[in-house]
Protein backbone atom coordinates (compact mmCIF):
# COMPACT_ATOMS: atom_id res chain seq x y z
CA UNK A 1 0.00 0.00 0.00
CA UNK A 2 1.31 3.41 -0.95
CA UNK A 3 1.79 5.98 1.82
CA UNK A 4 -0.46 8.99 2.13
CA UNK A 5 0.79 12.59 2.35
CA UNK A 6 -0.18 12.82 5.99
CA UNK A 7 1.72 9.64 6.80
CA UNK A 8 5.02 10.94 5.39
CA UNK A 9 4.72 14.58 6.46
CA UNK A 10 6.64 13.95 9.73
CA UNK A 11 9.55 12.48 7.75
CA UNK A 12 9.47 15.34 5.25
CA UNK A 13 9.30 17.88 8.06
CA UNK A 14 12.30 16.32 9.82
CA UNK A 15 14.30 16.19 6.60
CA UNK A 16 13.67 19.87 5.80
CA UNK A 17 14.47 20.93 9.35
CA UNK A 18 17.74 19.00 9.28
CA UNK A 19 18.72 20.53 5.93
CA UNK A 20 17.96 24.06 7.08
CA UNK A 21 19.30 23.71 10.61
CA UNK A 22 15.91 24.43 12.15
CA UNK A 23 14.88 23.14 15.59
CA UNK A 24 13.25 19.73 15.46
CA UNK A 25 9.77 18.87 16.57
CA UNK A 26 7.93 22.18 16.44
CA UNK A 27 4.38 21.94 15.11
CA UNK A 28 4.69 24.80 12.64
CA UNK A 29 4.05 24.06 8.96
CA UNK A 30 7.19 24.70 6.92
CA UNK A 31 6.65 27.02 3.98
CA UNK A 32 9.57 28.18 1.84
CA UNK A 33 8.31 31.75 1.52
CA UNK A 34 8.47 32.14 5.31
CA UNK A 35 11.96 30.72 5.84
CA UNK A 36 14.85 32.87 4.67
CA UNK A 37 17.40 30.05 5.02
CA UNK A 38 15.45 28.08 2.39
CA UNK A 39 17.48 29.61 -0.46
CA UNK A 40 17.91 28.13 -3.92
CA UNK A 41 20.98 26.11 -2.94
CA UNK A 42 19.26 24.66 0.13
CA UNK A 43 16.24 23.95 -2.06
CA UNK A 44 18.36 21.67 -4.24
CA UNK A 45 19.93 20.00 -1.21
CA UNK A 46 16.45 19.31 0.15
CA UNK A 47 15.38 17.83 -3.19
CA UNK A 48 18.41 15.53 -3.27
CA UNK A 49 17.78 14.46 0.31
CA UNK A 50 14.12 13.74 -0.50
CA UNK A 51 15.10 11.66 -3.51
CA UNK A 52 17.55 9.64 -1.42
CA UNK A 53 15.08 9.18 1.40
CA UNK A 54 12.03 8.20 -0.65
CA UNK A 55 13.61 6.69 -3.77
CA UNK A 56 11.89 9.11 -6.14
CA UNK A 57 13.20 11.49 -8.79
CA UNK A 58 11.69 14.89 -9.43
CA UNK A 59 11.62 16.66 -12.77
CA UNK A 60 12.89 20.21 -13.08
CA UNK A 61 9.38 21.49 -13.72
CA UNK A 62 8.38 20.27 -10.26
CA UNK A 63 11.16 22.04 -8.36
CA UNK A 64 9.42 25.41 -7.78
CA UNK A 65 6.26 23.77 -6.41
CA UNK A 66 8.18 21.80 -3.78
CA UNK A 67 7.82 24.74 -1.46
CA UNK A 68 6.24 23.41 1.73
CA UNK A 69 5.98 20.26 3.80
CA UNK A 70 2.48 19.62 2.50
CA UNK A 71 3.35 20.19 -1.16
CA UNK A 72 6.42 17.99 -0.92
CA UNK A 73 4.57 15.17 0.84
CA UNK A 74 1.90 15.25 -1.87
CA UNK A 75 4.50 15.24 -4.64
CA UNK A 76 6.41 12.34 -3.09
CA UNK A 77 3.22 10.30 -2.77
CA UNK A 78 2.33 11.04 -6.39
CA UNK A 79 5.71 9.66 -7.50
CA UNK A 80 5.43 6.61 -5.26
CA UNK A 81 2.00 5.84 -6.69
CA UNK A 82 3.10 6.22 -10.32
CA UNK B 1 35.51 45.05 -21.51
CA UNK B 2 35.02 43.07 -24.69
CA UNK B 3 35.98 39.72 -23.29
CA UNK B 4 35.67 36.37 -25.01
CA UNK B 5 35.11 34.19 -21.99
CA UNK B 6 32.67 31.33 -22.40
CA UNK B 7 32.01 28.97 -19.52
CA UNK B 8 30.06 25.78 -20.08
CA UNK B 9 28.43 23.89 -17.25
CA UNK B 10 26.16 20.87 -17.01
CA UNK B 11 22.90 22.60 -17.92
CA UNK B 12 23.80 26.27 -18.29
CA UNK B 13 26.56 28.38 -19.79
CA UNK B 14 27.95 31.89 -19.52
CA UNK B 15 28.65 33.90 -22.66
CA UNK B 16 29.69 37.53 -23.12
CA UNK B 17 26.94 40.14 -23.17
CA UNK B 18 26.40 41.70 -26.62
CA UNK B 19 24.60 44.87 -27.68
CA UNK B 20 21.85 42.62 -29.02
CA UNK B 21 21.11 41.54 -25.44
CA UNK B 22 19.89 45.02 -24.47
CA UNK B 23 16.19 44.17 -24.64
CA UNK B 24 16.68 41.01 -22.58
CA UNK B 25 18.70 42.91 -19.97
CA UNK B 26 15.98 45.54 -19.56
CA UNK B 27 13.30 42.84 -19.35
CA UNK B 28 15.00 40.55 -16.86
CA UNK B 29 16.20 43.39 -14.65
CA UNK B 30 12.68 44.81 -14.56
CA UNK B 31 11.56 41.44 -13.18
CA UNK B 32 14.46 41.37 -10.73
CA UNK B 33 12.75 43.27 -7.95
CA UNK B 34 13.71 45.93 -5.49
CA UNK B 35 17.22 44.77 -4.75
CA UNK B 36 18.73 45.84 -8.08
CA UNK B 37 19.90 49.28 -9.03
CA UNK B 38 17.34 50.85 -11.35
CA UNK B 39 19.72 50.83 -14.33
CA UNK B 40 18.60 51.52 -17.89
CA UNK B 41 14.87 52.01 -18.31
CA UNK B 42 14.79 51.58 -22.08
CA UNK B 43 16.49 49.38 -24.63
CA UNK B 44 18.21 52.44 -26.14
CA UNK B 45 19.63 53.39 -22.73
CA UNK B 46 20.76 49.83 -22.19
CA UNK B 47 22.54 49.78 -25.55
CA UNK B 48 24.45 52.93 -24.53
CA UNK B 49 25.31 51.34 -21.19
CA UNK B 50 26.68 48.26 -22.97
CA UNK B 51 28.83 50.44 -25.26
CA UNK B 52 30.27 52.19 -22.20
CA UNK B 53 30.80 48.83 -20.54
CA UNK B 54 32.82 47.67 -23.58
CA UNK B 55 35.19 50.58 -22.99
CA UNK B 56 35.56 49.88 -19.27
CA UNK B 57 38.49 47.71 -18.16
CA UNK B 58 38.16 45.05 -15.50
CA UNK B 59 34.51 44.26 -16.13
CA UNK B 60 33.12 40.99 -17.53
CA UNK B 61 29.37 40.87 -18.00
CA UNK B 62 27.70 37.59 -18.95
CA UNK B 63 24.40 36.23 -20.13
CA UNK B 64 23.45 33.02 -18.34
CA UNK B 65 21.87 30.77 -20.92
CA UNK B 66 20.42 27.30 -21.12
CA UNK B 67 22.60 24.74 -22.88
CA UNK B 68 19.47 22.97 -24.07
CA UNK B 69 18.23 25.70 -26.37
CA UNK B 70 20.36 28.81 -25.68
CA UNK B 71 17.44 30.51 -23.95
CA UNK B 72 18.75 33.39 -21.83
CA UNK B 73 18.10 32.71 -18.16
CA UNK B 74 19.73 35.73 -16.58
CA UNK B 75 22.78 37.90 -16.13
CA UNK B 76 25.86 38.00 -13.95
CA UNK B 77 29.07 40.00 -13.87
CA UNK B 78 32.59 39.99 -12.49
CA UNK B 79 33.85 43.54 -12.17
CA UNK B 80 36.27 45.87 -10.40
CA UNK B 81 38.96 43.39 -11.36
CA UNK B 82 42.19 44.48 -9.67
CA UNK B 83 45.09 42.95 -11.63
CA UNK B 84 47.61 43.73 -8.88
CA UNK B 85 45.59 42.27 -6.01
CA UNK B 86 44.15 39.58 -8.30
CA UNK B 87 40.75 40.26 -6.76
CA UNK B 88 37.32 41.26 -8.02
CA UNK B 89 33.68 41.54 -7.08
CA UNK B 90 30.86 39.56 -8.64
CA UNK B 91 27.25 40.58 -8.86
CA UNK B 92 24.65 42.12 -11.18
CA UNK B 93 23.12 38.68 -10.68
CA UNK B 94 19.57 38.34 -11.83
CA UNK B 95 17.70 35.33 -13.18
CA UNK B 96 14.29 34.88 -14.70
CA UNK B 97 11.72 34.17 -11.95
CA UNK B 98 11.72 30.44 -11.22
CA UNK B 99 14.93 29.79 -13.17
CA UNK B 100 16.86 26.77 -11.88
CA UNK B 101 20.17 28.37 -12.95
CA UNK B 102 21.15 29.92 -9.60
CA UNK B 103 23.51 27.23 -8.37
CA UNK B 104 25.24 26.63 -11.70
CA UNK B 105 25.56 30.30 -12.61
CA UNK B 106 27.34 30.92 -9.29
CA UNK B 107 29.53 27.87 -9.93
CA UNK B 108 30.48 29.17 -13.38
CA UNK B 109 31.26 32.64 -12.04
CA UNK B 110 33.72 31.15 -9.57
CA UNK B 111 35.16 28.86 -12.26
CA UNK B 112 35.74 31.93 -14.40
CA UNK B 113 37.28 33.87 -11.52
CA UNK B 114 39.69 31.16 -10.39
CA UNK B 115 40.27 29.76 -13.90
CA UNK B 116 40.63 32.09 -16.91
CA UNK B 117 40.80 35.28 -14.83
CA UNK B 118 43.34 33.69 -12.45
CA UNK B 119 42.01 35.64 -9.46
CA UNK B 120 42.96 34.84 -5.89
CA UNK B 121 39.89 36.29 -4.20
CA UNK B 122 36.33 37.19 -5.13
CA UNK B 123 33.84 39.10 -3.02
CA UNK B 124 30.11 39.64 -3.37
CA UNK B 125 28.17 42.38 -1.64
CA UNK B 126 24.47 41.84 -1.05
CA UNK B 127 21.91 44.22 0.39
CA UNK B 128 21.18 43.02 3.93
CA UNK B 129 17.44 43.06 3.15
CA UNK B 130 18.00 40.57 0.35
CA UNK B 131 17.94 37.76 2.86
CA UNK B 132 17.47 34.94 0.35
CA UNK B 133 20.64 35.85 -1.54
CA UNK B 134 22.58 36.44 1.68
CA UNK B 135 21.45 32.94 2.73
CA UNK B 136 22.52 31.55 -0.65
CA UNK B 137 26.09 32.80 -0.18
CA UNK B 138 26.11 31.44 3.38
CA UNK B 139 24.89 28.09 2.06
CA UNK B 140 27.68 28.00 -0.52
CA UNK B 141 30.11 28.05 2.39
CA UNK B 142 31.50 31.53 1.81
CA UNK B 143 32.98 33.50 4.67
CA UNK B 144 30.97 36.52 5.80
CA UNK B 145 32.84 39.71 6.62
CA UNK B 146 32.63 40.20 10.39
CA UNK B 147 31.04 43.65 10.18
CA UNK B 148 28.20 44.87 7.98
CA UNK B 149 29.17 47.21 5.19
CA UNK B 150 27.40 50.00 3.32
CA UNK B 151 26.85 50.00 -0.43
CA UNK B 152 25.08 52.47 -2.66
CA UNK B 153 21.82 51.60 -4.37
CA UNK B 154 20.42 54.22 -6.71
CA UNK B 155 22.54 56.82 -4.94
CA UNK B 156 21.38 55.88 -1.45
CA UNK B 157 23.58 54.23 1.20
CA UNK B 158 22.23 50.81 2.17
CA UNK B 159 23.31 48.19 4.70
CA UNK B 160 24.91 45.18 3.03
CA UNK B 161 26.66 41.91 3.77
CA UNK B 162 29.99 41.01 2.19
CA UNK B 163 30.98 37.42 1.46
CA UNK B 164 34.38 36.39 0.18
CA UNK B 165 35.88 33.32 -1.41
CA UNK B 166 39.60 32.85 -1.90
CA UNK B 167 41.45 30.27 -3.95
CA UNK B 168 42.14 28.09 -0.91
CA UNK B 169 38.42 27.81 -0.16
CA UNK B 170 37.33 27.29 -3.76
CA UNK B 171 37.68 23.48 -4.08
CA UNK B 172 35.21 22.80 -1.27
CA UNK B 173 32.70 25.31 -2.65
CA UNK B 174 33.14 23.90 -6.16
CA UNK B 175 32.46 20.36 -4.97
CA UNK B 176 29.30 21.45 -3.20
CA UNK B 177 27.92 23.50 -6.09
CA UNK B 178 28.93 21.03 -8.79
CA UNK B 179 27.05 18.15 -7.16
CA UNK B 180 23.85 20.21 -7.12
CA UNK B 181 24.37 21.58 -10.63
CA UNK B 182 24.75 18.04 -11.95
CA UNK B 183 21.45 17.08 -10.37
CA UNK B 184 19.68 20.06 -11.95
CA UNK B 185 21.08 19.01 -15.32
CA UNK B 186 19.76 15.47 -14.92
CA UNK B 187 16.31 16.79 -14.04
CA UNK B 188 16.45 19.13 -17.00
CA UNK B 189 17.22 16.51 -19.62
CA UNK B 190 19.82 16.41 -22.40
CA UNK B 191 21.69 19.58 -23.41
CA UNK B 192 22.39 20.55 -26.98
Amino acid sequence: MNPTPSSIEPDVDALIRAALGLPAGRKVPLVRADIEQWDSLKHMEIILALEDRFGVMFHEDEFPALDSTAAIAAAVCKHLAA
Amino acid sequence: MRHDLHLTGHAFALRPVAVADAAFIVEVRAQGGRFLNRGAATVAEQRKWIELYFARPGDCYFVVESRRDATPEGLVGIYDIDPQARAAEWGRWVLRPGSPAAVESALLVYRCAFGPLALERVVCRTLADNTRVVAFHDSCGLARAPAPITITQDGQPRAAVEHALDRAGWPAVEARLDRLAQRVAVARGPSA
